[in-house]
């Protein structure tokens, strides 16, 4: 799955994001990088990008904008292996858990039965993210006003 | 199997034909055409050159016309597609000595681009405009009346890019300013832009 990249100092603070990468590939095609198989399989995130100040770098199943900046990471798993396991506000405490949102996503796919499900209200998407206020708290969208149009 | 990206795929492959209640829609070996109720050819994908320019030189491409028949996508001109973007923290420099001062973060990226990307930056939040983005670059003049001179450029934050170790694009913010900025981060938002030929 699609999926953004964060970057965080020594503290855990967020002090990058990457929302996606498309690379060229060795046979000169174009594609999107998979940071998830990327990060399960072992691979360093350093293969991907490097930030100067950061102390390492993980992939989150969310897009949060600039709002990212706002959390820091809470990991856990093996030395070597360790994933972010949720982002926690900075000024709130409010805590943004992987588990609850991978859980989510799980439960719709199986509930589609192998089709093609959109999780892009879940977790949004690089040209929507979800919107969240100064403490972290999601921000309802407002809804499309129905207008004349030509 | 889950997709965030808001689409679904089609389905099924589409026989030649004629198609639509209209039939304004035509796939033949040449690829697809659409005309609107007036005969005039709206789209055209596959060889263009025998849909568009009645001369069949076997180019292959896109056409998207108006409804006065003005071309408004075609193969004519190059377009930017934004091969990553992201954000990223910037604290001030403390410029309150002789000359200013200048800070500076920065990203690589794994673009395999060889040459210099395109660019596209904003000042995506900061604690004298939240939540407002604001493009690059910015230039903050001195209006007080005051320290260090009026209508001097006090800050100055701008976006570059380059090819780093062959086939990296290195993305770097900058923030120059003649008074003390360390108290204040910023995020930026980068948009690295590759140029596409049709």
């Amino acid at each position: 799955m699609l999926t953004m990249l964060v970057a965080y100092d020594d503290d855990g603070n967020v002090i990058a994001t990457l929302d996606y990468l498309v690379t060229v590939t060795l046979e000169g095609r174009p594609a999107l990088v998979d940071f998830e198989t990327h990060e399960k399989a072992g691979g360093e995130m350093t293969d991907v990008w490097t930030v100067p100040g950061a102390r390492g770098s993980k992939v989150w199943p969310e897009w949060l904008g600039i709002r990212a900046h706002d959390f820091r990471v809470e990991k856990e798993g093996p030395p070597g292996n360790k994933h972010v396991a949720a982002l926690v506000h900075r000024a709130s405490g409010r805590r943004r858990e992987r588990r609850a949102i991978e859980d989510t996503i799980r439960l719709r796919a199986a509930a589609a039965g192998g089709e093609l499900v959109d999780v892009t209200d879940l977790v949004g998407a690089p040209d929507r993210p979800i919107i969240l206020d100064e403490s972290g708290r999601p921000v309802a969208r407002h809804f499309r006003r129905r207008l004349p149009t030509l | 199997m889950t997709r965030n990206l808001g689409r679904k795929p089609g389905e099924g492959q589409a026989p030649f034909g004629t198609f639509g209640n209209d039939g304004n829609t035509y796939v033949d070996s040449g690829g697809v055409r659409v005309e609107d109720d007036t005969g005039l050819i709206r789209v055209a994908v596959g060889r263009i050159s025998a849909f568009v320019d009645e001369e069949d030189t076997g180019d292959f491409g896109l056409v998207v016309r108006n409804p006065e028949g003005l071309v408004v996508i075609d193969g004519t001109s190059d377009v930017f597609k934004i091969v990553a973007t992201g954000t990223i923290n910037l604290t001030g420099p403390n410029g309150g000595g002789a000359g200013g001062g200048t800070s500076a973060s920065s990203v690589d990226l794994a673009t395999g681009l060889t040459y210099r990307p395109q660019i596209f930056g904003m000042l995506d939040d900061s604690s004298a405009f939240p939540d407002e983005a604001r493009i690059l670059p910015t230039i903050v003049f001195d209006l007080s009346n005051g320290f260090p001179a009026s209508g001097l450029v006090v800050d100055h934050q701008f976006m570059s890019c380059k090819v780093v170790n062959t086939d990296e694009t290195r993305v770097t913010m900058r923030w120059q300013s003649r008074v003390n900025r360390s108290a204040i981060t910023n995020t930026f938002r980068y948009f690295v832009a590759n140029e596409q030929a049709f």
